[in-house]
C-alpha cells in the first residue's frame, strides 16, 4: 500500500503534464472546423501537398540518419567495450558536440566544411577536389544532425555495451564462437532491445 | 581423450609480473588446481589456457601440438566461470547447445545431447526456462552442462562455487568430482577455497605472486608445507618463530626464549637457523605432563563457540598467543597446560619465499 502511496506524485504529473495534454490533442484533431467527429483533419493534412512534401523531406533526413547515426554509434562502441588505448580522450573527443550547444556546432560545421571552410580549402591546394557544397543543403543537414546525435547515441550504446558480462563473451569463444558468431549471437540480441530506442533522436 | 596438456607461460601487465614462468604438465584424467589467494594469478593461467587473453611469453602444447597459436573458439574447451557466464536471452537447452549448434551439428542429435547432458547435470526438464529463473546452483549445473555437451578436449573451471552459500557448495563439490570421474575428464580448477582444493584434486599447484610455491598431491600440500605461506593457508594458524636448537633426522628442537618445539621438519634445517613453528588448531591437546619441550602453559584469553568445537585462545607465558580447538568448553581465564605433539608441529624455515 505505501509503494503505491508513494506513486501517487509522479503518477499524478505524468497525467496532468503529459497524458492530459496529448489526449486533449487527440481529441481536437478528432473534431473538424466543421463539427462532429472524423478523420477529416488526417484526410487534409496527409492530402495536402505541402504537407507530403515536409513529411517525405523529414523522412528522408531523419531515417538514413538514424541509421547511419546508430550503426557508426553502435561501430564505435561495440569496438571499445573493453576499453582501448587513450579511451578517455576519444570518448571526450566523441561528446564534446553535446557540450558546445548548436550555434557553436553550427558556426564549426560552417568554418570546417562550408564552402570557404578548411576542408575545400586544404583539398583545392591539394588538388584533390573541385569546390562542392557540404553546407546550406542535404548534406550540410546531415552532417549537423549526425554530429549532434552521435555523442548521445554513442554514449548510450557504449554505457550498455560495456555494461554486459565480459565473462559472457568469454564463454561464447571457449564454446566456439568467432567474433562475429559472439555479436550475432550474444552481442547483439543483447543490445538490440536498447538500440531501436535510438530511433526516436534523429527525428 | 587427450594424454597430456602442456604449458609454460609468463604474463605480465605493463611492469607488473602476474605469472612468472609456470610450468605444469598436466596429464589426461587428471584434477589440478591452481590454488591462491586471489591476485596470484591463477585466473589469470586460466584466462592464458582458454585463449581469452595472450600470453607475453610461452607455449601450450596439447598432445605435444602446439596450440597457444589458436583463438578461444578453436582450442576445443570447455570453460565454467564463477559467475556462471549464462547466456540470459536463451533458454537452458539453448544455452547448452550452444557449442553444438556452433559446430554445426544436426538438429537430431543436438536435441539428445541437450537431454542427456541435462539429465547428467540432474535438471531434466529444465530445458525450456531461462536462466534468470534458476537459483545459483541450477544456473551452475547449465553453466557445466553447457561445457560439457561439446566434449571439451580439458575443462576449464575458475571458482565454479564461490557464488554459492555453504551448504549448496558442498554438494555441488562432489557433483564436479562425480563428473570428471565419470566422464574421464581432464581437469583444470581454480580456487581459493584450501578445502575444495583438497577434496577435489589429483594435484594441488599453489600460487602467489604468479610464482609457484609448492605443488604436490592434496596430501603431500596439506600434512608437508614447504613455506610458511602454504602452511598459512592450509590451515596452520599458529606460528612462532624460533631458532633451530638441534636436528636428528627430520626432526629439529627449536627454542625462543622459554618455548622449546619439537618438530618435523620438510626442508632441511641446521642449529642456528632461523625457523618458524606451524602448529593447527586441532592437533593441540590438553595435557597433565609437567613442562617440557612441547607442553606449554598458558592463561585462556577468549572462546568461541564453533559446534563440535571450542575455538580457545590462549596467551602463553611469555607471551605467545595459541590459538587452539578443543572438545570441552574451558572458561576464560583458567589456566590450561597444552600439548603440541611434536609429529604435528611442522618447523619451517624462516624465510619462506613470498610471506
Amino acid at each position: 500500500m505505501r509503494v503505491v502511496a508513494l506513486l501517487v506524485p509522479s503518477v499524478a504529473y505524468l497525467l496532468a503534464m503529459f497524458v492530459f495534454p496529448f489526449a486533449y490533442g487527440v481529441l481536437l484533431s478528432l473534431r473538424p472546423k466543421g463539427g462532429g467527429v472524423s478523420l477529416a483533419n488526417y484526410v487534409a493534412f496527409f492530402l495536402d501537398p505541402w504537407q507530403a512534401r515536409t513529411i517525405w523531406v523529414t523522412a528522408s533526413i531523419a531515417v538514413p540518419n538514424t541509421l547511419l547515426t546508430v550503426l557508426l554509434a553502435l561501430i564505435v562502441a561495440y569496438a571499445m567495450r573493453r576499453g582501448i588505448w587513450l579511451e578517455r580522450t576519444i570518448t571526450t573527443a566523441l561528446v564534446l558536440p553535446i557540450a558546445l550547444g548548436t550555434v557553436l556546432v553550427a558556426e564549426g560545421i560552417n568554418g570546417f566544411y562550408g564552402p570557404r571552410g578548411w576542408l575545400t580549402q586544404v583539398l583545392l591546394a591539394l588538388g584533390l577536389a573541385e569546390p562542392t557544397r557540404l553546407t546550406h543543403n542535404y548534406t550540410g543537414v546531415m552532417l549537423a544532425l549526425f554530429l549532434q546525435h552521435f555523442p548521445f547515441c554513442f554514449l548510450m550504446l557504449l554505457g550498455y555495451i560495456s555494461g554486459i558480462d565480459p565473462a559472457l563473451e568469454a564463454s561464447a569463444r571457449v564454446l566456439g564462437a568467432g567474433p562475429w558468431a559472439v555479436f550475432r549471437r550474444v552481442m547483439w540480441p543483447l543490445i538490440a532491445p536498447a538500440s531501436p530506442s535510438r530511433g526516436h533522436s534523429s527525428s | 581423450m587427450i594424454t597430456s596438456l602442456a604449458f609454460r607461460l609468463t604474463k605480465r601487465f605493463g611492469a607488473k609480473v602476474v605469472l612468472d614462468d609456470l610450468a605444469l604438465e598436466v596429464r589426461g584424467r587428471e584434477f589440478v588446481t591452481f590454488l591462491g589467494p586471489s591476485g596470484c594469478g591463477k585466473s589469470t593461467a586460466l584466462n592464458l589456457l582458454a585463449g581469452l587473453i595472450p600470453p607475453t611469453r610461452g607455449e601450450i602444447r596439447l598432445d605435444g601440438v602446439r596450440i597457444d597459436g589458436l583463438p578461444p573458439e578453436r582450442r576445443g574447451f570447455g570453460m565454467v566461470f564463477q559467475n556462471y557466464a549464462l547466456f540470459p536471452h536463451l533458454t537452458v537447452g539453448a544455452n547448452v547447445a550452444f557449442g553444438l549448434v556452433l559446430r554445426s551439428r544436426g538438429k537430431a542429435e543436438i536435441a539428445e545431447r541437450v537431454r542427456r547432458m541435462l539429465e547428467l547435470v540432474r535438471l531434466t526438464g529444465f530445458a525450456d526456462r531461462y536462466p534468470g529463473q534458476l537459483s545459483g546452483g541450477q544456473q551452475q549445473r547449465v553453466a557445466i552442462a553447457r561445457a560439457l555437451a561439446v566434449e571439451p578436449r580439458v575443462l576449464l573451471l575458475d571458482e565454479p562455487l564461490s557464488n554459492l552459500d555453504a551448504k549448496l557448495r558442498l554438494e555441488m563439490r562432489g557433483e564436479i568430482k562425480r563428473l570428471h570421474a565419470d566422464l574421464g575428464l581432464t581437469s583444470i580448477y581454480v580456487t581459493h577455497d584450501q578445502a575444495e582444493a583438497l577434496s577435489l584434486s589429483d594435484r594441488v599447484v599453489v600460487l602467489c605472486d604468479g610464482r609457484v610455491i609448492q605443488a604436490g598431491t592434496p596430501a603431500e600440500i596439506h600434512d608437508r608445507p614447504q613455506t610458511v605461506f602454504v602452511a598459512d593457508f592450509m590451515g596452520y594458524r599458529n606460528f612462532f618463530p624460533l631458532t633451530v636448537a638441534s636436528e636428528e633426522g627430520d626432526t629439529v628442537l627449536a627454542r625462543a626464549g622459554a618455548l622449546a618445539l619439537r618438530g618435523r621438519t620438510v626442508v632441511p634445517l641446521r642449529p642456528g637457523d632461523a625457523a618458524v613453528a606451524a602448529v593447527r588448531p586441532e592437533d593441540v591437546e590438553t595435557t597433565t605432563e609437567p613442562p617440557g619441550p612441547n607442553v606449554v602453559r598458558g592463561t585462556v584469553r577468549l572462546t568461541e563457540y564453533l559446534g563440535r568445537e571450542h575455538g580457545v585462545e590462549v596467551a602463553l607465558e611469555g607471551g605467545p598467543t595459541l590459538t587452539v580447538s578443543l572438545a570441552h568448553p574451558v572458561a576464560v581465564g583458567s589456566a590450561l597446560a597444552l600439548r603440541l605433539p611434536p609429529e604435528r608441529v611442522v618447523i619451517l624455515p624462516a624465510e619462506g619465499d613470498a610471506r
